[in-house]
């Protein structure tokens, strides 16, 4: 999907943390969109795509808690989800952005000054690696 | 496993059968049997007013056939107390180092019952000025006209037996051992005794009491069942237990919430989202298992009245489910303060998502990840290994009864919670023209109306399908379930009941105190017993009268400083002390009114930190 490479982009492209903290936000606004949208594809992942989404509205509000977020400068995000998109497709691309966004939070907490930084991009990165636990396929 | 009020009854029944079981142990009257004949006959009147809702003095409002029966047996056996607290009084030899084998389960049989008191008296607080509020799911039942019936058939039943074996005590066969005016006064009991179980025996026949018999038994220590986790590799009966004690303790855990009020750390918003997004996985667990159930060739075609049931149940399981995910994505825009946890619901209701899934699902491990989505269980998979249809429904029957609970108690905290405006949204997600100086915002009221219509539709969804898994259960089972005959008896409010009057002896024998009434009389040498027992009668009256007033006037002088919260609707509305006491005070106007106005529990105002964010930089 164009929208979770965009926000990927984004992601590794973030110099300073405000900028990630910015990415960071928008990509778990995506990540709950999407999971909401894909909700019903497949009753199996119905339970997957629900707790993910409530994760990432978790981490989506931890960021809000940061200081170094800057005020919002775009539309917020949109998403388009595929009629002819696979539940499972679609949750391995989620899984690798959460994966992605876990990563990168867990480094920009690491490096923040301010301790309400550091703990926000804590607990952020607490619910991006659960979306990526949720979302990631089991070993078949 | 938690003690339940009908093991201690069961008990108090085998003591009692073992002392009366042979009247020739009648004759052995020797002080401690008549002091412990007393002291279980008090037992019992206490045991029968435990809960009487109505006014003792005034029961001449009581309607019906039924409700002048139980005032009668429980006066009755008051009367029967103080005539054998008489005999007691008339008893001059020492008690025995050694008491007989009688009076040994005489006394046990009143420990069981007091103990069983107690266990009720668990799901009951005692405000300062001496109303009981209910404080567990069971409370409503407890103080309702069913089982307050039951108990006091109960105790009327035991009386009879009581009566029927000692009657000889008083029999000139024991003059030797016994003062005469002791065998009067154990005759006398005797018959009080007797009037208590025919009156009994008319509360038993009304075709209520039976349910609250079973209700009545089945009464649990109020503590929530242990807090239990699926392991994995369960068969299918262990799941349908596990959901059914864990679904009773989420009704245990919402209760005690809505009661105290959440914790003031509680994470409020992300808490209810998880409650919302576990109640919806929940129920679409619930609702795939019921449409499995409802497979062509699973039930013989005698059976389509079930068949129907469960259609309609799955129907109504897939409406309460999708209601809640449209509230927890309705969460997905608001927020509350930043606790520090969850509401105990929140933090336990994964349990339950995990024993509806597994009992769903095929993978004995199964979880709401991706990597444990598997295939759905097979009808024949709940129908064998000792499982049977009914005990699946009836598992997804406790689950949905504990969501409706939940559903409605969340709602209210809610609704306190946007009265005062605690909830938010956060500035990034409002439209770009929204130009805000800080990060949250209140939410307007609008969009706090469109969450509460949702919180209305859940849990109307949910009692609908609570409802539908009723007449299922009924179906399936000859016997309605505790569930069935709990929502059958017990309305969703917390009772108020005014305290308990009866005095009951000490455990320990000893001669009680007289009051100043039958001091008197003994002063002027009369030992007639009756007379005793009626001024008995009058000093406990008097008590009560001072009791009462006392207490009128503690409220009244508290009154002016605080402000009692009451349910709306509650009987406290009505029988509230404070309101009680406006009957005695002159008309004042609204403004000079010194009494308390009584708010809605639900529109408490709640003075929380409020979490105004600072400005972005």
């Amino acid at each position: 999907m164009k929208e979770l490479d965009a926000i990927a982009s984004r992601l590794h492209g973030g110099t300073c943390l405000a900028e990630l903290l910015d990415a960071g936000f928008d990509a778990f606004e995506v990540i709950r969109l999407v999971a909401r949208a894909c909700e019903d594809l497949a009753p199996e992942l119905f339970a997957a795509f629900m707790t993910a989404a409530g994760a990432a509205v978790e981490g989506r509000n931890a960021l809000s808690d940061a200081p170094s977020l800057p005020p919002a400068t775009g539309p917020l995000p949109a998403v388009t989800v595929s009629a002819t998109a696979g539940a499972g497709q679609i949750a391995d691309e989620l899984a690798a952005l959460a994966a992605l966004l876990t990563q990168r939070l867990a480094k920009a907490g690491a490096k923040a000054v301010g301790e309400g930084d550091r703990a926000a991009c804590q607990h952020a990165t607490y619910a991006a690696a659960d979306i990526h636990r949720l979302l990631a396929p089991g070993p078949r | 496993m938690r003690p339940l009020l009908g093991d201690f009854l069961a008990a108090a029944s085998r003591y009692l059968d073992a002392a009366t079981g042979d009247l020739r142990l009648a004759t052995e009257a020797s002080p401690s049997v008549v002091g412990e004949l007393f002291r279980l006959t008090a037992v019992l009147a206490h045991c029968a007013d435990a809960f009487a809702a109505e006014d003792q003095s005034n029961s001449h409002h009581l309607q019906d056939v039924r409700g002048l029966a139980m005032a009668d047996a429980r006066s009755a056996l008051r009367q029967a107390a103080a005539r054998m607290r008489a005999a007691w009084g008339a008893h001059t030899e020492a008690g025995e180092d050694c008491p007989p084998f009688t009076a040994r389960c005489l006394s046990a049989a009143a420990d069981n019952l007091l103990a069983g008191h107690d266990l009720l008296h668990t799901h009951f607080t005692t405000d300062q000025v001496g109303w009981r509020h209910g404080t567990s799911p069971w409370a409503s039942a407890i103080a309702s006209r069913q089982v307050n019936g039951a108990l006091v058939s109960e105790m009327g039943g035991y009386a009879g037996r009581l009566a029927a074996w000692a009657l000889p005590l008083a029999a000139a066969s024991s003059a030797e051992r016994l003062p005469a005016q002791a065998r009067v006064a154990i005759s006398e009991g005797c018959q009080w005794l007797w009037v208590a179980e025919a009156a009994a025996r008319v509360v038993c026949h009304h075709p209520g009491t039976a349910t609250g018999h079973a209700l009545l038994h089945a009464v649990p220590i109020n503590l929530p069942p242990p807090r239990q986790s699926p392991r994995g590799g369960l068969a299918v009966a262990e799941l349908c237990a596990g959901t059914v004690l864990t679904a009773e303790r989420l009704r245990h855990l919402a209760h005690i919430t809505a009661i105290r009020g959440p914790h003031a750390k509680a994470a409020l918003a992300a808490s209810w989202q998880r409650t919302a997004q576990a109640a919806a996985i929940t129920g679409h667990c619930s609702e795939l298992i019921l449409r499995q159930l409802t497979q062509p060739g699973t039930h013989p075609p005698a059976a389509a009245a079930v068949a129907t049931g469960i259609e309609q149940a799955a129907h109504a399981a897939s409406r309460s489910w999708q209601s809640w995910r449209a509230l927890a994505h309705d969460w997905d825009t608001f927020t509350t303060n930043r606790g520090t946890a969850f509401t105990p619901v929140a933090a336990e209701i994964g349990d339950l998502t995990l024993w509806t899934g597994r009992l769903a699902h095929t993978d004995p491990a199964w979880t709401p990840a991706r990597a444990h989505a598997s295939q759905l269980r097979s009808c024949a998979d709940f129908t064998g290994r000792g499982t049977t249809i009914a005990a699946v429904v009836t598992a997804l029957h406790y689950t949905s009864d504990a969501l409706a609970r939940i559903a409605a108690h969340d709602r209210e905290n809610v609704r306190s919670a946007a009265a005062t405006d605690q909830i938010y949204v956060p500035t990034r997600l409002l439209p770009e023209d929204d130009d805000v100086p800080y990060r949250y915002v209140p939410a307007h009221p609008a969009m706090l109306d469109e969450l509460l219509a949702t919180y209305d539709a859940v849990t109307e969804a949910a009692m609908h399908a609570t409802t539908a898994l009723d007449q299922l259960v009924l179906t399936l089972s000859s016997q309605p379930t505790t569930l069935i005959t709990l929502r059958a008896t017990a309305p969703l409010t917390t009772p108020y009941l005014p305290h308990s009057t009866v005095a009951l002896p000490a455990r320990s024998v000893q001669q009680p105190p007289p009051g100043q009434v039958e001091q008197a009389l003994r002063n002027r040498g009369i030992s007639e017993p009756t007379l005793l027992a009626r001024a008995a009668d009058l000093d406990g009256a008097t008590k009560m009268l001072i009791n009462s007033a006392a207490s009128i006037t503690e409220r009244r002088a508290r009154a002016t400083h605080k402000v009692e919260p009451a349910p709306k609707g509650s009987p406290a509305e009505h029988r509230h002390p404070a309101r009680v006491a406006a009957k005695d005070s002159p008309p004042v106007t609204p403004s000079g009114s010194s009494l308390p106005r009584l708010v809605p529990i639900g529109h408490q105002l709640r003075h929380n930190t409020a979490t105004r964010r600072r400005p972005s930089r």
